[in-house]
């Protein structure tokens, strides 16, 4: 059988092969509905045969090898396009971008030589279009992805700038009420409380930009664990964020053995993370409930539930990349979206996971599961996910 | 009137401007908080936030500026994006347009040339 033939006849099988491929290999990919991980590859298949099967004139051929290849007629983007644009907003990186068509060129030719075809000239030729069609398709992607992550750059430093803003013009204002004040020798300790709120607050968000700048240059988180009883850090975590929403109940419920092995302050920043996002956007009528439960013997599983309607789906999928923000709090979220990101980074640095369900009657649960001792549990390549 | 869903920004500048000038300074902590306040009796200017629970500030703008009816309340925006700095610059509703942080010197001159309209 010929390759575009063979292509068009086995999509299926093909699409086996990828989808185990980039799910094993890709972290991005974990997180990513494996339907639309198909889609995808089916859809640049789709077009690769078609453009195989276009007749095809030497000069064309070498124009194309060379990347000159002409755009298509109408105005819609190519699979390849689509491709380096869907990648790019899913937390891929361009290696992973460009690794995902190597498997998908390396399934194909594997399984046509399996069927064991005849290579004579009509055969390479074939392979050869193959080939080019493939290359071109990766270009595309490729620009498509540097554009889209040079989009998503800007987007990230128009919102740290106005999320840094906001506190400063705080500090700099009441600051200079203090200056004045103490002129005057009238204490003002309101004007220095919101000096340090306002520090605090920029505080933390360069706290979390630093965490996601070291996460996306592959040095991972680093983990120090040490003996931690998980109750006593969520009813401390409780009290603190307690005392800022005195409005809210936030009620805390343990299960079994609570001792574990982990980074105590990396956890309470997940646990503390999981909290702020309850309150913000669960239904300010229903308590948020802290559970840990310790009942299983290798691993622990800390919840936080909240009322309010559910997640949408879509949203879902893509909650823990970075800069995803929650509805509602769009524009004034006063943070960067990156709180999911940074939790989901703390439970893979300790070998653990982090899972979010969400029903109009069950409320939205996000379970953060780790192992009792995260001591040797750190991936040696943290940040990879392997399913 | 400060207009802000930063509490502690409002606070911050109604109490510099009470501490440094003659105005009087009242704090409205979103768009509705300021609509209802304007409306039942505007102040003679309005520092406005432009990004608040996600709604349009010029939209609030508009609103206001319909709230404060024939008082004609001036508008100064006060935003941390640049783009809406420029924007509300251009836009001829405004009186002046700010980055934050802005200094807090410079607005007391700014609001000191709007006091022969008071």
């Amino acid at each position: 059988m010929g390759l575009s033939d063979f292509i068009e006849h086995d999509t299926a099988r093909i699409m086996a092969e990828f989808e185990a491929f980039a799910v094993q290999q890709l972290p991005a990919a974990a997180g990513m509905d494996v339907a639309a991980l198909r889609d995808h590859a089916g859809q640049v298949l789709a077009a690769i045969v078609l453009d195989m099967r276009q007749p095809q004139t030497r000069r064309e051929q070498r124009e194309k090898s060379l990347g000159h290849a002409p755009k298509s007629d109408d105005d819609g983007a190519t699979p390849g396009e689509i491709h380096g644009e869907l990648r790019a907003a899913a937390g891929f990186d361009v290696n992973q971008t460009a690794a995902e068509y190597r498997a998908l060129r390396a399934s194909v030719i594997r399984l046509w030589m399996e069927t064991g075809p005849q290579l004579g000239r009509e055969q390479v030729f074939e392979l050869v279009r193959f080939n080019e069609a493939m290359d071109e398709a990766l270009a595309e992607s490729l620009q498509y992805f540097a554009t889209e992550a040079a989009r998503m750059r800007n987007l990230f430093l128009a919102v740290l700038s106005h999320e840094l803003r906001t506190p400063l013009a705080t500090i700099m204002t009441s600051g200079q009420s203090l200056v004045l004040a103490a002129q005057r020798d009238k204490p003002m300790p309101e004007a220095a409380e919101r000096v340090l709120r306002g520090a605090r607050r920029i505080k933390s968000l360069l706290d979390d930009l630093l965490d996601y700048v070291r996460s996306g240059l592959g040095e991972g988180m680093r983990v120090v664990p040490a003996q931690v009883d998980l109750g006593r850090l969520c009813a401390r975590i409780a009290a603190e964020l307690g005392a800022g929403a005195p409005a809210r109940a936030i009620e805390v419920e343990t299960v079994g053995d609570l001792g574990c092995r982990c980074d105590e302050q990396r956890i309470a920043q997940a646990i503390s993370n999981l909290v702020v996002n309850a309150l913000k956007y669960g239904d300010p009528g229903t308590p948020v409930r802290l559970r840990v439960d310790g009942s299983a013997a290798p691993t622990l599983a800390v919840s936080v539930r909240n009322g309010g309607p559910p997640i949408p789906k879509a949203l879902r999928e893509s909650l823990f990349d970075p800069l995803v923000r929650g509805s509602g709090a769009e524009s004034t979220g006063h943070n960067l979206g990156l709180g999911l990101y940074i939790v989901r980074e703390i439970a893979l640095a300790h070998g653990g996971s982090v899972a979010v369900e969400s029903a109009l009657a069950t409320g939205t649960v996000f379970t953060l599961a780790l192992p009792r001792d995260a001591g040797d549990a750190a991936p040696a390549f943290p940040g990879l996910h392997v399913n | 009137m400060v207009v802000d869903d930063d509490h502690d920004l409002v606070d911050a500048l109604c109490e510099w401007i009470g501490l440094s000038s003659e105005w009087k300074a009242v704090a409205a902590y979103g768009p509705a908080d300021a609509i209802a306040q304007v409306s039942a009796g505007p102040p003679d200017a309005i520092l406005l936030d432009m990004e608040m629970d996600g709604v349009d500030g010029f939209d609030t703008a508009e609103r206001l500026c319909h709230a404060s009816g024939d008082k004609h309340s001036a508008l100064l925006a006060l935003t941390g994006n640049d783009r809406l700095r420029d924007a509300a610059s251009l836009d001829g509703r405004f009186t002046a347009s700010m980055l934050k942080p802005a200094d807090p010197d410079g607005l007391l001159r700014l609001l000191e040339r709007l006091r022969p309209t008071h």
